[in-house]
């Protein structure tokens, strides 16, 4: 057990039963509602009213914001969440994604240039081994 | 030398030096003249009358000269004389006003220096006139020092005593002045008294600090003020401030006094008076009245354990706890059981739900709770009371020792401290609420898309209006009203929240996001009472501009986190984003800090700061000012709306929205001073850079300082 924790897997397998290894990316369509003058939104963040405001009844169960929780709950952000640029969220997920483009080379760039550089080998290897499958 | 005339007097009026006076001269605290034995001069194009004031700013220059005697005449007549003291300081004389003045300075020595041929009399270095008509603010005679800048106000030290004049129009807005003063003895210890010409106004302990006094004014309704005559008010305090506070500063320093005001409020002078008075009593004045908005009335200090399931008495952030092992037992005595139903704190660990705790009374199971992360509370029905009751609580299961591996110990749930009631109205919103939120929890952790449980949050929109115009440089005012359509005047008060109905039930927490000035709600009072009755909390965010006697008495002891946007510290970043009311803020903000000592500490105050390159600047100053305001936290709030193309002149600065957003290199250096301004001001941080719920760069949602002393 010495061994274990000292590589971390008791800490690991601890968080695991506590169920805090996942980390949905945000809770508000479950938690909040907000039935402002301007309408009904998901969160205070939101860019636009998915119902007007005298609709709160119904709009909290809405296919809006069914679609928002279903995104959220595969762990992406929904169209209408990336619309809504004011959110923190939003704002640090769309900054990593600028990062990661401009520092990570295009993947099919890359892929046809490691190729040319092997002769050709992995290209053909690949398509072998896609025929055999089929 | 001619600071002179009031600066409401207007242009055409002249100060011509006649016989007696030296050329003009200059030093460190600018121009003045020497005067002779006698001096003249005239002051033509006042076009006033009524009993004004002429007000000489003169002394000496030399400690060792006998101090001469000063006498004052205006058109011949003598008003009044005075000693002439080594430093300069104001005489104040009231004079018949005429135009022209002619004033006559006369002395009874004059002085020579080696070296200067001229018999030196007063160093002069300002004559002003003060007309009934035109004066707006309070003039200063005799014991003041000059004013100096505070951080956030104007104030000067007063001497032991020292008298001003109240003017006309200052006296028509209403029988109340109000004034801060700071002495920094300890509570009490100093006595100020005031009084007119005719009477004792008021006798007034002060307290250590910053505080915010009033005193009635004699009983003369506004509309009968004479508009002729300045009211004088002598204040005089029984021992000046210790010495030992001031070892650099040489002057006879008694306390600090910042601008008087006068208001017509009854309400709000009966408050402040009973603030006093009330925290007076109370031992220390930092120290609140409870900890909660509704402080029950059968506090207790432990929980009544029985048998060795339980671990020693703790204290945390939601007060004081004993962890349970996995199985405890508590025996609740009748005598201890002031109602029958129980609310009982908990804490889990588990944040997947998979602990579960079940109750047994008397061997009969009388609850099973799944629990859920965190601090929540969990309601319970005891049955009659007049008997004891002996609860065996058993968990699932014992929180990971890995996930606490510097505690050994056998750690299941922490339980907080019980508060029992006898409202079945109460017990049966509670258990709603405790059963939404687990159902809310479990359709969360599963991902459901529709949703049997309702929201505990509820964003609600109270007011469409605001009193800052042209609104706050970086609001969208114009394209959110333009969203609001017709609704910008639709009315939302607490019948309005009351017709959400299990919107409303369900919610634990109520947060205003009106583009409108809550506090300007004519039902606040009651909307607050309606949050209160119901056990929830609400968030209202406010400009600080709207902190009336009747806000302020509505807020006071309700369960409100107040979130108070001001982003600034001086009077000049402030009115780069919003307008020139900054001094007022601060008076409401100090009038606030009073009301919520008084009630408990409610609402809650936050001040909020919107890093931007404007205020960048001001961040260690806000820091000060939360001290002195006695905030609970300092909240970090992003500029939102990425793509606005407000590009604005305000307060002499040119606002660029697109320019103003911190990049995260600026955010995450902005973090880091905050963590180390948290530490030296003992502000707690508190940011909603990501709603408030994760970590910032290492600040997280908790307080970053201990608690304050």
């Amino acid at each position: 057990m010495g061994l274990l924790n000292r590589v971390g897997v008791e800490e690991r397998l601890a968080a695991e039963e506590l169920g805090t290894t996942s980390e949905c990316l945000c809770h508000e369509p479950w938690e909040s509602y907000y039935i402002l003058r301007r309408g009904i939104l998901p969160c205070c963040h939101g860019s636009k009213p998915i119902a007007p405001m005298e609709d709160f009844e119904r709009a909290w169960n809405a296919p809006a914001l069914q679609e928002i929780r279903k995104h959220l709950a595969r762990g992406r952000l929904s169209p209408y969440c990336l619309e809504s640029t004011g959110c923190p969220i939003v704002q640090r997920h769309l900054h990593a994604q600028r990062t990661r483009e401009r520092w990570l080379p295009d993947r099919v760039r890359t892929l046809g240039k490691l190729n040319r550089l092997l002769g050709g080998k992995p290209a053909r290897l690949y398509y072998r081994l896609v025929r055999a499958l089929s | 030398m001619t600071r002179t005339m009031n600066t409401t007097a207007g242009s055409g009026i002249s100060l011509d030096y006649g016989e007696g006076w030296y050329g003009e001269e200059q030093d460190g605290a600018g121009p003045f003249r020497w005067m002779g034995r006698e001096a003249r001069c005239r002051v033509a194009g006042l076009g006033i009358s009524g009993t004004g004031l002429v007000r000489i700013a003169g002394g000496l220059w030399r400690a060792d000269v006998t101090a001469p005697q000063l006498s004052v005449s205006v058109n011949g007549m003598l008003v009044g004389s005075a000693t002439i003291g080594s430093d300069v300081a104001d005489r104040v004389f009231p004079v018949e006003c005429t135009d022209p003045l002619d004033v006559v300075l006369a002395l009874d020595r004059t002085f020579t220096v080696p070296g200067d041929p001229r018999a030196l009399g007063m160093k002069v270095r300002a004559i002003d006139v003060f007309s009934p008509e035109w004066t707006s603010t309070s003039v200063d005679a005799e014991g003041w020092y000059q004013w100096e800048r505070h951080e956030y106000f104007p104030f000067r030290w007063m001497r032991a005593a020292a008298r001003l004049f109240l003017p006309p129009i200052l006296l028509r807005r209403g029988g109340f002045a109000e004034v801060p003063i700071f002495t920094p003895g300890e509570t009490a210890e100093q006595v100020l008294k005031v009084s007119t010409a005719c009477r004792a106004v008021a006798e007034i302990p002060l307290r250590h600090g910053w505080h915010i006094y009033g005193f009635e004014l004699e009983t003369v309704p506004p509309s009968a003020v004479d508009d002729r005559t300045f009211l004088e008010l002598t204040f005089s305090l029984n021992r000046l401030a210790p010495g030992s506070w001031h070892p650099a500063d040489p002057r006879e320093l008694g306390v600090a006094v910042g601008e008087l005001d006068v208001h017509p409020d009854r309400r709000r002078h009966d408050f402040v008076g009973r603030f006093h008075r009330e925290s007076g009593r109370s031992q220390s004045p930092s120290e609140p009245v409870a900890t909660s908005p509704v402080p029950s009335p059968h506090a207790v200090h432990d929980l009544p354990i029985e048998g060795d399931g339980w671990h020693a008495i703790e204290s945390g952030e939601a007060g004081r706890f004993r962890w349970m092992k996995l199985e405890g037992r508590l025996r609740i005595a009748a005598h201890a059981r002031p109602g029958q139903f129980c609310v009982m704190p908990i804490f889990s660990a588990f944040k997947n739900m998979a602990q579960e705790l079940t109750i047994l009374a008397d061997g009969q199971v009388v609850a099973e709770w799944t629990l859920m992360k965190g601090w929540n509370d969990y309601n319970l029905a005891l049955g009659a009371r007049g008997r004891d009751v002996v609860l065996t609580m058993r968990l699932k299961k014992l929180t990971p020792y890995a996930s606490h591996s510097s505690d050994p110990r056998d750690l299941g749930i922490r339980v907080g401290l019980l508060e029992f009631h006898d409202d079945e109205e109460r017990h049966a919103r509670a258990v709603f609420i405790q059963e939404n939120r687990t159902r809310s929890q479990r359709e969360l952790l599963s991902g459901a898309t529709v949703l049997s449980s309702l929201p505990s949050t509820l964003g609600i929109d109270l007011f469409g209006k605001c009193n800052i115009k042209p609104a706050c440089v970086y609001c969208p005012w114009d394209w959110m009203k333009e969203l609001e359509g017709g609704n910008t005047d639709a009315i939302i008060d607490d019948r309005t929240l009351e017709s959400y109905g299990r919107l409303f039930a369900g919610a634990e927490s109520l947060v205003n996001c009106s583009f409108g000035e809550p506090l300007l709600h004519p039902r606040l009072e009651q909307i607050l009472e309606l949050v209160a009755r119901h056990r929830k909390t609400i968030e209202l965010s406010t400009n600080g501009q709207a902190f009336t006697a009747r806000t302020v008495q509505a807020l006071a002891g309700k369960p409100v986190h107040l979130y108070v946007s001001l982003d600034a510290a001086t009077p000049e970043t402030y009115a780069r984003l919003r307008n020139e009311r900054w001094h007022e803020i601060l008076t409401g903000l100090l009038f606030l800090r009073e009301a919520r000592q008084l009630a408990g500490g409610w609402p809650r105050v936050n001040m909020v700061f919107i890093p931007m390159r404007v205020n960048w600047p001001d961040l260690e100053a806000y820091f000060r000012l939360c001290r002195l305001v006695d905030a609970d936290a300092l909240v970090l709030r992003p500029l939102l709306m990425e793509e606005s193309h407000v590009d604005t002149q305000r307060g002499g600065y040119r606002y660029v929205y697109a320019q103003e957003h911190l990049g995260p290199d600026d955010l995450g250096q902005l973090v880091g001073d905050c963590r180390r301004l948290s530490d030296r001001y003992l502000v707690p941080v508190r940011t909603q850079f990501d709603f408030g719920k994760t970590d910032f760069g290492g600040i997280g949602t908790s307080t970053t300082s201990p608690d304050r002393g």
